[in-house]
């Protein structure tokens, strides 16, 4: 009777423990990263009677979790796609809508600037007109410092998240590393520490969701976690610690070190995840999207400058710069030990490529490295020129000592109109040439203009009279009188369609058949205020490819810079719904092995509700069988 | 297939569609409420290129228009100004033919003389023509000062050759002004040819016709009336700049001097040593013309020498005139033209705007119908998805036991 009892007990106490897992099921239907845990039963070791083995009930031989580790490791993985995605999306996105926003796309505000140079160039002895060609040159510098700021603004807050995630990470470190203790203690007694797995679980994925990971599963059930290219986070019960850090060559970037004896960068490492987005944003879409506006407004800085230094104003001076030059931005390494500096200056705007450069020194030669391209070239200096801007080394630098150079990084910041006086805008062009009435011929003078301003004013009248023995008896050109470079021969039998001719620092063109004695006069433009050539030359460089070597307008190259990063923005946008469903997809995958299912679990209630009554039953039989026994015995 | 699935992803999945299917109507929402296919340039990024482009070449075009508009009105000014001066130089014209008559009295001559100075008042002021800008439109670049000044009866001119240009198009200008020194200065004078001009004769001959041919040679003559004996007849003598001899022959009036390519009718009676001289390469100001006429005009004395050198001046006058009539014509032909062409670039510009409009918009622009179609199948899907969610969550094994 004992053993019926034994039985019905055994049965009744694992029954028990059984409903009490599906409870905890159920309980955690909600828990993100739980694991279905299983009840295993096991028949107790039977005892051995004269005809065979008598079975001795039930017991619960295991409470196991449903876990996949393969499955496990792929939602770690999407995590981290899904995270890196969703990061770029939305900062890409942030910078996306304001490059193209009538109110605050910078197409616009060049668009209205060139707009108003029109209106001077239609009006040019006009102040009110100048006015507004000042104001709205103001308004492309808002532009210009705007649309930077919103960059930079998006710099800090990279800074900040990288800030935040290496904070979590190492917080998470920890805490994996606390766990992998406790799980290889809980693992020496033989049982599967379920729930502490889960947590584990639970916080691997975390830890995924900021950096791209990989675990090594260990024996005593504890698992190493690497980070990036195989930097170890967390080994066993010990976790490394990172830390940020100011960018030596740029403040304005934080970057990732592991903190040790000496600190090691590795921000270049660190890929996937949150952490690896921001990271990856920051080199590639905001340096490049900075420079690239910067080449914009060094553009427009320096040839509106070039055209006004050409002409004149209303004051009858040449024209003085338009708006501010600007400098490129140097930076020199913390740990330089030399006295060496550098300066550099744009030359010809043409040539710029929105590139960074490096300039390190060796002790005997300097290397000056295009920090985009790898080009590099060596020289014993002090002196470089590379892709328009001139660089010179002064002081003494020494042995690996290094410099870096962003020509146009800050230049959208910087952008800024340094007249005030509308008078100072030089519509004008500093010469005027006249026919003399006299003429016989109809030889003309015409495309009249300045190359260099260094020879203005000029120190008198210029003339040019037609001889038809200009150079020696019966060879024809014009006699010059007033500047250098003349006779210019011309023979109206083979140059009437028209020559260039280039005196000093104008050039003119000279057409038709002149008369002997015929004069043209090239004079200062005194009082010239109503001529509009300059400001038509300004108004050119609208459409003319003033940009990357000749081959970009102003806006040309702004188009890049919305198309680059709206490229950028609809690929992450796309990747982000692709990681997205493929995370859903994984997550599906593991949960449909690891998940709960209600109806499941109330099914096993059923089963073992209608199981513990059936055990139940065992006993009362017993009992009743016991009972029947007493009764017959005692009378 | 997979053969069981968690009750959390069931529910999971079941939101996450009905987010979906939110998040599609919120965006069609949004397309159909601003009526742009591109929100922002990541959905669409040649599209986004594309649109910045046409807008630029929108604002551009307008820009165009408005110089265009700009150039018409000044333009106009110009022909305006042009069209006065004509017909102030055909009034000049007028009383010079009318002046040119060998019966009127010297005292008829200086009222016609007072008319053609008043005339050349008002020719001066249409030379300091000014803008709505108070800019002289006559004065080459040196706009902001007058540029025709008289004094003690001479006009002189303070400007310079310049032109303005203004855009029109792009890589397209058209002169909007032209300077003073073409219209006024430099007219070719006399015939075109050459000018003759006669004082000082003792006889009364009188230049009645002056006219060149293509072979005409350029340069000073003389033609010298010679008659040694007064029973002589009447010879002429036609020497060139350098004193050579090119055409003599006897003198019968009315009928043609011919040298060089060049053909004078003398009427008249010339005295021995009369000469006229012929200036090969003249150009004239119509001022010092008009002024030169009035001038003749007032100086005239009743005698017949006197008489027949104002004759002489006024027919050189009127040959003066019509150069300068066909001058300013010439101008105002050509601003004509000018005119013309940016009224067309004007239409062109209107037409590529229009262009561009329906190319923004094709780029740009949703397609309603299709956009509406779309909200409603997407609205159906967000209401099956929402009617899936909470029927499969109302089914529970628990709500048996």
């Amino acid at each position: 009777m004992a053993d019926v009892l034994n039985i019905g007990t055994s049965a009744l106490l694992s029954l028990q423990r059984a409903i009490s897992v599906t409870g905890h099921n159920i309980a955690n239907v909600n828990t993100e990263g739980y694991s279905r845990q299983q009840v295993n039963f096991a028949a107790v070791e039977p005892t051995f009677i004269s005809v065979g083995f008598l079975g001795n009930g039930v017991e619960i031989a295991s409470i196991t979790r449903s876990y996949n580790e393969f499955l496990a490791g792929d939602v770690r993985d999407r995590t981290s796609s899904a995270a890196a995605a969703d990061t770029l999306a939305d900062l890409t996105g942030r910078i996306d809508g304001i490059l193209t926003n009538p109110n605050t796309g910078l197409a616009p505000a060049l668009d209205q600037f060139f707009s108003a140079v029109q209106d001077v160039a239609n009006n040019p002895g006009s102040l009110p007109e100048r006015q507004v060609m000042i104001a709205q040159g103001e308004v492309l510098a808002d532009r210009f410092s705007y649309l930077d700021s919103q960059f930079r603004t998006l710099q800090t807050e990279s800074n900040v998240r990288i800030d935040g995630a290496v904070r979590e990470i190492n917080a998470l470190a920890t805490s994996i590393a606390d766990i992998n203790d406790q799980i290889a203690q809980a693992t020496q007694g033989g049982a599967s520490p379920n729930d502490l797995l889960d947590s584990r679980e639970q916080l691997l994925t975390r830890l995924s969701e900021l950096v791209g990971t990989n675990t090594v599963q260990q024996q005593d059930g504890s698992v190493n976690v690497f980070i990036g290219n195989g930097q170890s986070l967390v080994i066993g019960g010990v976790a490394t610690q990172l830390t940020t850090f100011q960018d030596p060559n740029d403040p304005t970037i934080t970057n990732v070190g592991v903190s040790g004896p000496a600190e090691v960068d590795v921000s270049a490492l660190l890929s996937g995840g949150e952490l690896g987005a921001v990271l990856s944003f920051r080199n590639e879409v905001i340096d490049a999207a900075r420079s690239q506006l910067g080449l914009v407004a060094v553009g427009v800085a320096e040839t509106f400058n070039q055209q006004q230094a050409l002409g004149m104003d209303l004051n009858g001076d040449p024209g003085v710069d338009l708006f501010s030059s600007l400098s490129p931005a140097i930076g020199a390494l913390a740990t330089n030990t030399g006295t060496g500096s550098l300066s550099a200056t744009i030359d010809d705007a043409s040539s710029l490529t929105g590139d960074d450069y490096v300039l390190s020194f060796d002790g005997t030669d300097y290397t000056l490295r295009n920090a985009n391209t790898g080009a590099t070239q060596v020289g014993a200096g002090p002196s470089f020129s590379v892709d328009g801007v001139t660089i010179t080394v002064s002081g003494t630098p020494a042995a690996g000592d290094t410099f870096t150079i962003a020509p146009v990084r800050e230049a959208a910041n910087l952008f800024e109109v340094s007249i005030s006086d509308p008078r100072q805008i030089a519509a004008a062009s500093p010469l005027r040439s006249n026919t003399s009435l006299d003429n016989a011929g109809n030889g003309t003078l015409t495309e009249l203009s300045v190359d260099d301003a260094a020879g203005l004013p000029l120190a008198g009248t210029v003339t040019l009279t037609f001889n038809p023995d200009a150079l020696g008896v019966g060879v024809p050109g014009y006699d010059v009188a007033g500047i250098a470079g003349g006779p210019i021969a011309y023979d109206s039998a083979t140059d009437a369609a028209g020559i260039d001719v280039t005196l000093g620092g104008f050039s003119l063109r000279l057409e038709g058949t002149p008369a002997a004695g015929d004069t043209f006069t090239i004079e200062n433009n005194v009082d010239g205020t109503g001529d509009n050539r300059n400001a038509l030359a300004m108004v050119g460089l609208q459409s003319e490819r003033v940009l990357l070597g000749g081959t970009a307008s102003f806006q040309d190259t702004y188009g890049s810079l919305v198309a680059g990063v709206a490229v950028r923005g609809g690929q992450a946008a796309a990747a982000a719904q692709t990681e997205a469903d493929l995370l859903n997809q994984s997550i599906a995958a593991r949960d449909s092995a690891n998940g709960v299912n209600l109806d499941e679990e109330a099914a096993n209630l059923l089963r073992y509700q209608q199981a513990y009554q059936a055990a139940a039953q065992v006993i009362r039989v017993a009992d009743e069988v016991f009972q029947v026994l007493l009764n017959a015995t005692s009378r | 297939m997979v053969d069981r699935i968690s009750t959390l992803q069931i529910y999971q999945s079941g939101v996450n569609s009905i987010l979906q299917r939110q998040a599609e109507v919120a965006r069609t929402q949004q397309e159909l409420a601003s009526g742009q296919r591109i929100q922002s340039p990541s959905d669409d990024p040649a599209g986004a290129i594309r649109i910045l482009d046409i807008e630029e070449d929108l604002r551009q075009i307008d820009q165009y228009q408005r110089n265009a508009s700009l150039a018409e009105g000044q333009l106009a000014l110009e022909d305006n100004t042009l069209g006065n001066i004509t017909n102030v130089l055909q009034r000049v014209r007028e009383l010079t033919v009318q002046a040119n008559n060998a019966t009127l009295t010297a005292e008829q001559r200086g009222n016609i003389a007072v008319e053609i100075e008043a005339r050349l008042d008002e020719i001066l002021a249409l030379a300091n023509t000014r803008d709505s800008n108070e800019e002289f439109i006559f004065a080459g670049f040196q706009a902001g000062s007058q540029p025709f000044t008289e004094s003690g009866g001479v006009v002189s001119y303070a400007g310079d050759d310049g032109q303005r240009f203004l855009d029109i198009a792009e890589g397209s200008q058209v002169a909007v002004r032209d300077a003073g020194s073409r219209i006024f200065l430099g007219v070719p004078g006399g015939n075109g040819s050459f000018d003759f001009s006669v004082s000082g004769n003792a006889g009364t001959a009188v230049v009645d016709e002056a006219s060149a041919t293509n072979s005409y040679v350029r340069d000073d003559y003389t033609i010298t009336f010679i008659q040694a004996l007064p029973t002589d007849p009447v010879t002429y003598e036609v020497t060139d700049s350098s004193a050579a001899v090119v055409a003599t022959g006897n003198y019968t009036a009315g009928e043609p001097i011919e040298f060089n390519g060049a053909q004078v009718v003398v009427e008249g009676e010339p005295v021995d040593g009369d000469t006229i001289e012929i200036d090969g390469a003249p150009s004239q100001s119509i001022f010092d013309t008009v002024s030169g006429i009035a001038a003749a005009l007032n100086g005239a004395t009743d005698d017949p020498a006197g008489v027949a050198e104002v004759n002489n001046l006024l027919a050189s006058g009127i040959y003066n005139l019509d150069e300068a009539i066909g001058n300013v014509l010439e101008v105002r032909t050509d601003v004509g033209a000018r005119m013309n062409r940016v009224s067309a670039q004007q239409s062109i510009n209107e037409d590529f705007n229009l262009q561009l409009q329906t190319a923004l918009s094709d780029v740009q622009d949703i397609d309603y119908a299709d956009a509406i179609s779309r909200l409603n199948l997407q609205l159906v899907a967000l209401q099956a998805a929402q009617q899936t969610f909470v029927t499969t969550q109302r089914l529970s094994l628990f709500d048996y036991i």
